[in-house]
């Protein structure tokens, strides 16, 4: 029995990485595709800037935009299995990868962690705790003030506490990463700087990843809660925090995980307007400017990059169930 | 006591109010005794001085390196690296004398050598480098002594301008490395960014900012025209993305200017701020203009065109669009930018009688009774109406269309605004499908903008040209322009300038004021009244001093949104108790 | 002690002459709100048909906006409106006739307009034609069938669309788009051309039996009002929705000022950038627009962009999730490979992507909305409708010799309903934020009519913020963030109640 499980469990894992496969093909063509159909061509982005034709035909020229497109779709395939992303119209000379590499998937992967891990504890530990007192007021109360969390237009709340937090009450710095111009004395100071810059958007973030996970948790100790083991363990006359904390909420960590590597892709791009509203100098904000320059090479490269972070992640998600939960049928 | 649970919730504490903690500590910063800071929507692009491809990584290059020459406030060229200039009477040839006691910011000296490799170099860059296409007429560019002789095979009218407008380079530090190395880019390199300008480059933090410090060998002092080093030891460009959050830097203290103009409802707001201040007066380098598609019937009549022209009410533009920042201009160059070059003659000015009385002589008559003037011809002609495309990002733009449309209501031709994107606008440019246009156009120091906009030979992929026509007499009007000798440059401006509007491929409207908003301390300037820098360029920021005026920004309290918000809370906490009663 | 209660007065109400008067407004309200929706939607659906057959019939190219044709299309919507008040009143009044006889005719007349079809887009039609002939046509002869005939059948059917597809983009011709009747009409065979335009008539026909069944479900929607009348969060929900939706129905008669200035006076010079005052509310913008105004229009934009989004996307959602969780096999791996690649995608870039690809229009936000946010759905619908087929209820129907479309429709769908309906209700909460987000990076169509989040563009853009002018920048925002908040605390109960495990042990 054991072994016929795992060998059908094999299969399985071995047909999804062939689906894996060919989706991750089907995203890299449609990702050329897209880039070529949109109207107009860098030229535009040097347009306003006063520079003459002239240089604007050796431009398509350097990133290969006169060849043909099945030519141009080859050079792609090739480039990319090299490694090689291109290079960006606006940032002249740098590689895409180090463009999307060097500090800003770093930003963005730090805003998103600590705000994943910021929401993901409050958001898990107060719904546990209302799924408890479920229909008292504590409930009810921390209910709606995650539903309101949820509701909360993003970039909205952002410049509110742009305006407020960051400038009338002056607490927090307006714009960055790091303080500008301010050379940090040790490891330990430049973090304290990092995370000082980082309280508004994380804030922000916070807010509206806090409230889907709230109402995943509760829903799901509700669930759990009329399970009958929680009823023997209830019986037993274990505690009642062994049993919310012990058996309810890891039952209920199932959904979490795979909601959160469902929504890989909406997280991090989700971040765009955060970190454009506080200047964030993460992926989002990378990517809302070469939205506004017409820079292919870049949103290529950072459409890819996202692309493949969320079917990785939807593949770790399914093997993943396949390990935590047993009864999975394949 | 310390069990594994509580030592979990310290950390967690810990963790929660870590940022608190790190509060005090950013209060320390390294002062520079006098720091100016710029704040930027985004980063600068790129660099390297050969391929700037946006004005913001220009500015950066006007501060780290020198040109030969550069303007004053009338846009008439002035000596600045190069001591004096000489072009020859056939104007193939251009001696640059290159002044004493430069140096570089390692400390070697800066000759005569390195100005003649700069130019070659470029020549021999890649075709995408900036200037590399003027410079391929460059024969040899040769250092005598202090004197660099610049021979050209071909005749251009701009060649001095463009050479004095090119960044000199260290010939020590570049002549193994190509012009697209990713050396020129490397943030961490500093030699790599070695200028001779009056700021050195000394670190960049890509996305957050650059940082540059003042060069104290620069040889400025020994220059008549600005005979002191800059006041400011520190400028920073800083990277803050929306507008109002560079105002707001602005106002706490956390940046002294910004890069872009204020607009509209902004200038007023900076106006009320004591703390801020708006250059203004100085003409910057946006033009507005209404091109015209010469191809479309209806604008392919020179009579038409002339009625356009007279039936507009700048005045009124300016009020609309800028809310009175602007500097109506009726000529295709301005007398503001150019006065020497500018010409009276053929220059529109506001008439509705006499566009009308056109319009009505060329048998353009409202024959349906519509309120619309019709084609020539009998009955049921067509209407005279046009699309004019406007850009929806760019408010001015939109709001001069606006303008646009009532005003030529006062000569019965309609025209419909069409809000369009950036995408789709230059689309219509490029393939010719389009009738009009509204929307700013960039200057340069070389009035070459009349050129390059009508000159059916230089518009790659444009049709005819940007503007729908290809008029043979005026292709050979402006040739002659753009190969003029330094003798026979003024009369041919003339009569390029003449050519065009009478051709009128485009109305001239106005040129936008500089609006830019600046921190109070910074407004003052050291140089001779009136002085040689405009804000057109940028140095001119560098050289203010401190006059002690500044002022802590006071904010009038404003309660009543904390009074709503209050009202609503206790508004909300009442439902929330009758809900709760009621279950 | 509250669950006691509760119960109490349910078991009063089973009493039926005791039915409360609410009760009665609700499950009728709701009927008729649906029927409207479906009536506006069908008559949308016609106009469309109609359209694209008058423009074939004019030729490629030809104009819609030109006389004749709208008068043809005003035609046919004519007499589909007779034939709709013909074929209500058999399918109401005479309902034993209609599912008897008239139910074969209607049959018939379907798979005519099937047909029909590809005079008005030859490739879609084609394509519908041979899925008919696959699935619809006749199921009974899947029964001699064997398992490899299905699948060439299938494949074929996949291979045909793939090469239709590939043929337009090889060649650049609009297959997909052609019309037949563009091709008979130049030939001379106009009035071949003509002849769907008198089937697409028949459609309406199709509406009695779903008003029926809407009609049918008024004791679900009264079980389903009855509990959540008692739960406060979400009444709050209903009422804040529905004074929004009252606001932005009857928008023209509370908005002091239209949302834009009168056509001879764009800008408003006099009264620009006004605080609030007792003419203007809350004061005026850069144009001289009253702000208050511009948000009670909003409303209207805010509001159809947040139901239209969301229902597109769940109509798309349904139907991938319907089809490929039914007939599993090849058809479901293609379907859900399809979504799982759309699942990847980055949503917001690549929703400014496409806005700068295919212009700001209303109806492009919607699309781009709706295009990028239906996978959710589809993926739930899928797992759903696997589950449900394997029930026995399912088996006993296919042993009874239902059709698969029969079964898909009368067993799957409503029971996948409360899932399709909580995804819709989601569906605007999520559709009203991104065109917040968007239309605040003024990647719309600004200078139309606002919607919420373009009043905070421009407010944003006019230094409201740095003003501190909380009149243009608060009221926006608050009244997204109600709106959703709304929507959320209905789908909350609506989830409650539905889901009975939520709701406790009660019965």
């Amino acid at each position: 029995m054991s072994t016929g499980k795992s060998t059908s469990a094999w299969r399985y894992i071995g047909q999804r990485v062939v689906q894996t496969i060919i989706i991750w093909f089907i995203i890299i063509t449609l990702n050329f595709i897209i880039f070529r159909v949109m109207p107009g061509d860098p030229r535009q982005a040097l347009i306003g800037e006063g520079l003459s034709p002239e240089l604007r035909i050796s431009v398509i020229e350097r990133f290969g935009l006169d060849k043909p497109m099945i030519e141009q779709y080859w050079l792609y395939l090739v480039n990319l299995f090299r490694g090689d992303l291109g290079y960006s119209f606006s940032h002249f000379g740098e590689p895409v990868i180090e463009t999307i590499f060097a500090f800003r998937f770093m930003n963005t992967f730090v805003l998103m962690g600590a705000a994943l891990v910021l929401s993901i504890i409050i958001g898990m530990a107060v719904g546990v705790f209302a799924a408890a007192k479920r229909d008292t007021i504590v409930d009810t109360g921390s209910t709606v003030t995650f539903l309101i969390a949820y509701a909360l237009p993003v970039f909205w709340i952002g410049i509110l506490i742009l305006y407020y937090m960051g400038f009338l009450w002056d607490l927090l710095p307006i714009a960055g990463t790091i303080t500008r111009g301010y050379n940090h004395v040790n490891i330990i100071d430049y973090i304290f700087d990092y995370t000082h810059h980082m309280i508004g958007p994380l804030i922000v973030l916070t807010l509206s990843f806090i409230g889907g996970f709230y109402l995943i948790m509760r829903d799901t100790v509700l669930d759990v809660f009329t399970q009958d083991y929680i009823l023997a363990a209830r019986a037993k006359g274990l505690k009642e925090r062994t049993i919310l904390y012990g058996h309810a909420m890891r039952n209920a960590m199932l959904p979490m995980v795979s909601v959160i590597a469902v929504n890989m892709p909406y997280l991090i791009s989700g971040a765009m307007m955060t970190e454009y509203v506080f200047s964030w100098s993460g992926l989002g904000l990378l990517t809302y400017n070469a939205v506004l320059s017409v820079d292919y090479p870049v949103l290529q490269g950072v459409f890819l990059f996202l692309a493949t972070i969320a079917v990785l992640s939807n593949f770790a998600a399914d093997i993943l169930y396949l390990y935590l939960d047993p009864r999975i049928r394949y | 006591m310390l069990s594994k649970r509580n030592l979990c919730y310290v950390i967690l504490a810990m963790f929660m109010f870590f940022p608190a903690v790190g509060i005090p500590s950013v209060v320390a910063q390294d002062a520079a005794e006098m720091p100016f800071v710029m704040a930027y929507g985004s980063d600068i692009g790129e660099l390297n001085p050969l391929v700037w491809r946006s004005e913001r990584s220009h500015w950066y290059d006007m501060l780290v390196y020198d040109s030969l020459l550069s303007y004053d406030d009338d846009l008439e060229i002035i000596p600045w690296l190069a001591e004096g200039y000489a072009v020859s009477t056939d104007g193939l040839t251009v001696n640059f004398t290159i002044r004493d006691g430069a140096t570089w910011h390692d400390g070697e000296d800066l000759t005569a050598g390195d100005v003649a490799f700069t130019f070659e170099y470029v020549r021999d860059a890649p075709a995408d480098v900036n200037y590399w296409t003027m410079l391929q007429n460059l024969t040899s560019a040769t250092a005598y002594g202090s004197v660099v002789s610049c021979v050209f095979d071909q005749l251009y009218s701009f060649a001095l301008h463009n050479l004095g407008e090119m960044y000199i380079l260290p010939e020590h530090i570049w002549s193994a490395y190509e012009a697209d190395d990713a050396r020129w880019n490397d943030a961490t390199n500093v030699l790599a960014h070695t200028g001779s300008g009056p700021f050195m480059y000394v670190q960049r933090v890509p996305d957050e900012y650059t940082e540059l410090a003042r060069f104290d060998d620069w040889w400025g002092e020994d220059n008549p025209l600005i005979g002191q080093l800059p006041n400011i030891d520190e400028v920073r460009i800083d990277v803050v993305s929306g507008q109002d959050a560079r105002i707001l830097a602005m106002r706490n203290g956390e940046a002294d200017t910004e890069r872009y103009e204020v607009f509209g409802a902004y200038v007023d707001e900076i106006l009320g701020y004591d703390e801020l201040q708006l250059v203004q007066g100085v003409a910057s380098q946006w033009d507005y203009v209404l091109g015209l598609n010469n191809t479309i019937p209806g604008l392919d009549d020179l009579a038409v065109r002339k009625a356009i022209g007279l039936a507009i009410d700048r005045e009124e533009l300016i009020t609309i669009g800028r809310l009175g920042h602007g500097t109506a201009t009726t000529s295709a160059i301005p007398d503001v930018f150019f006065p020497s070059l500018f010409d009276e003659i053929g220059v529109f000015d506001e008439n509705v009688t006499l566009a009308n009385q056109i319009l009505d002589d060329a048998g353009y008559l409202d024959n349906d009774g519509d309120g619309t003037r019709n084609f020539p011809g009998t009955a049921p002609t067509d209407e005279l109406e046009f699309d004019l495309l406007t850009l929806s990002w760019d408010d001015i733009s939109v709001a001069t269309g606006i303008g646009i449309e009532t005003q030529m209501a006062r000569i019965n031709i309609t025209i419909t605004n069409v809000v369009t994107d950036d995408g789709p606008m230059y689309d219509a440019i490029y393939t010719g499908e389009y009738d009009m246009y509204t929307m700013a156009h960039g200057y340069t120091g070389i009035p070459d903008y009349p050129w390059w906009r009508c000159h059916s030979d230089n518009i790659y992929e444009w049709g005819d040209n940007v503007h729908g026509i290809d008029n043979a007499t005026l292709d050979g009007i402006l040739d002659d322009y753009v190969a003029s000798t330094p003798a026979t440059i003024v009369a041919n401006a003339a009569i390029t300038a003449k050519a065009i509007l009478d051709n009128v491929p485009y109305v001239p409207l106005y040129l936008s004021d500089d609006t830019h908003a600046i921190r109070a301390e910074w407004v003052n300037f050291t140089t001779p009244a009136g002085g040689p820098f405009t804000a057109f360029n940028p140095r001119t920021m560098v050289f203010m001093y401190d006059d002690g005026s500044s002022d802590e920004p006071v904010v009038a309290p404003d309660y009543t949104l904390y009074i709503i918000i209050g009202a609503g809370a206790i508004v909300g906490v009442i439902i929330i108790f009758f809900i709760m009663k009621k279950r | 002690m509250n669950e006691n209660i509760i119960d109490r007065k349910d078991s009063i109400e089973m009493i039926p002459e005791k039915k409360p008067i609410h009760l009665r407004i609700v499950s009728i309200g709701a009927f008729i709100l649906l029927t409207l929706v479906l009536l506006v939607v069908m008559d949308m659906l016609i106009v469309a048909l109609a359209e694209n057959l008058a423009i074939s019939h004019a030729g490629i190219g030809g104009l819609v906006t030109d006389d004749p044709v709208s008068t043809y299309v005003l035609a046919i919507r004519a007499s589909a409106i007779v034939c709709l008040a013909i074929s209500i009143w058999f399918g109401l009044l005479g309902e034993r006739m209609y599912l008897h006889r008239p139910g074969r005719i209607l049959q018939k007349l379907l798979t005519i307009m099937v047909c029909a079809l590809a005079f008005v887009m030859l490739g879609i039609g084609v394509g519908l034609l041979l899925t008919f002939g696959i699935f619809f046509w006749n199921p009974k002869q899947f029964v001699d069938w064997k398992i490899r005939n299905l699948k060439i059948y299938r494949f074929g059917f996949v291979g045909i669309i793939l090469a239709i597809m590939l043929s337009e983009m090889v060649f650049g011709q609009p297959f997909l788009t052609l019309t037949l009747s563009s091709i008979l009409t130049p030939a001379g065979a106009w009035a071949v051309s003509l002849f769907p335009g008198f089937l697409v008539i028949p459609l309406y026909l199709f509406l009695p039996k779903v008003i029926r069944d809407i009609w049918n479900m008024r004791p679900s929607v009264e079980n389903f009002w009855k509990e959540f009348v008692y739960h406060p969060m979400g009444m709050l929900g209903l009422a804040i929705i529905g004074s929004i939706v009252f606001v932005a129905v009857f928008a023209p008669y509370i908005a002091p000022y239209y949302w834009e200035n009168p056509p001879g006076a764009p800008i408003n010079l006099d009264e620009l950038l006004q605080p609030p005052s007792a003419e203007h509310i809350l004061g005026t913008n850069h144009r001289g627009q009253d702000i208050f105004s511009r948000i009670i229009y909003g409303s209207q934009i805010s509001l159809m962009i947040g139901f239209v989004a969301s229902v597109v996307a769940v109509f798309l959602g349904t139907t991938v999730g319907l089809i490929a969780g039914y007939y599993g096999g090849i058809l479901d791996v293609i379907l859900m490979r399809i979504t799982d690649v759309f699942l990847c995608l980055p949503t917001l870039p690549l929703m400014l992507i496409f806005l700068m690809l295919f212009g700001q229009g209303l109806q492009n936000v919607i699309i781009v909305i709706a295009i990028l946010g239906w996978t959710g759905t589809a993926r739930m619908v899928r797992s759903e409708a696997l589950s449900l087929r394997e029930q026995p209820l399912t088996e006993a129907a296919h042993a009874l010799g239902a059709s698969d479309g029969y079964i898909l429709i009368h067993h799957i769908l409503p029971n996948t309903l409360p899932l399709i309906l909580a995804n819709m209700i989601l569906g605007v909460v999520t559709a009203i934020l991104s065109e917040a987000g968007i239309a605040f990076l003024g990647f719309v169509d600004i200078h139309g009519q606002p919607s919420w989040g373009i009043v905070l563009h421009w407010a944003w853009k006019n230094a409201a913020l740095l003003a501190n002018k909380w009149w243009w920048f608060i009221p926006p925002g608050v009244l997204i963030m109600l709106t959703t908040l709304g929507f959320v605390f209905i789908s909350h109960t609506a989830d409650k109640v539905v889901n009975p495990r939520l709701r406790g042990r009660r019965s």
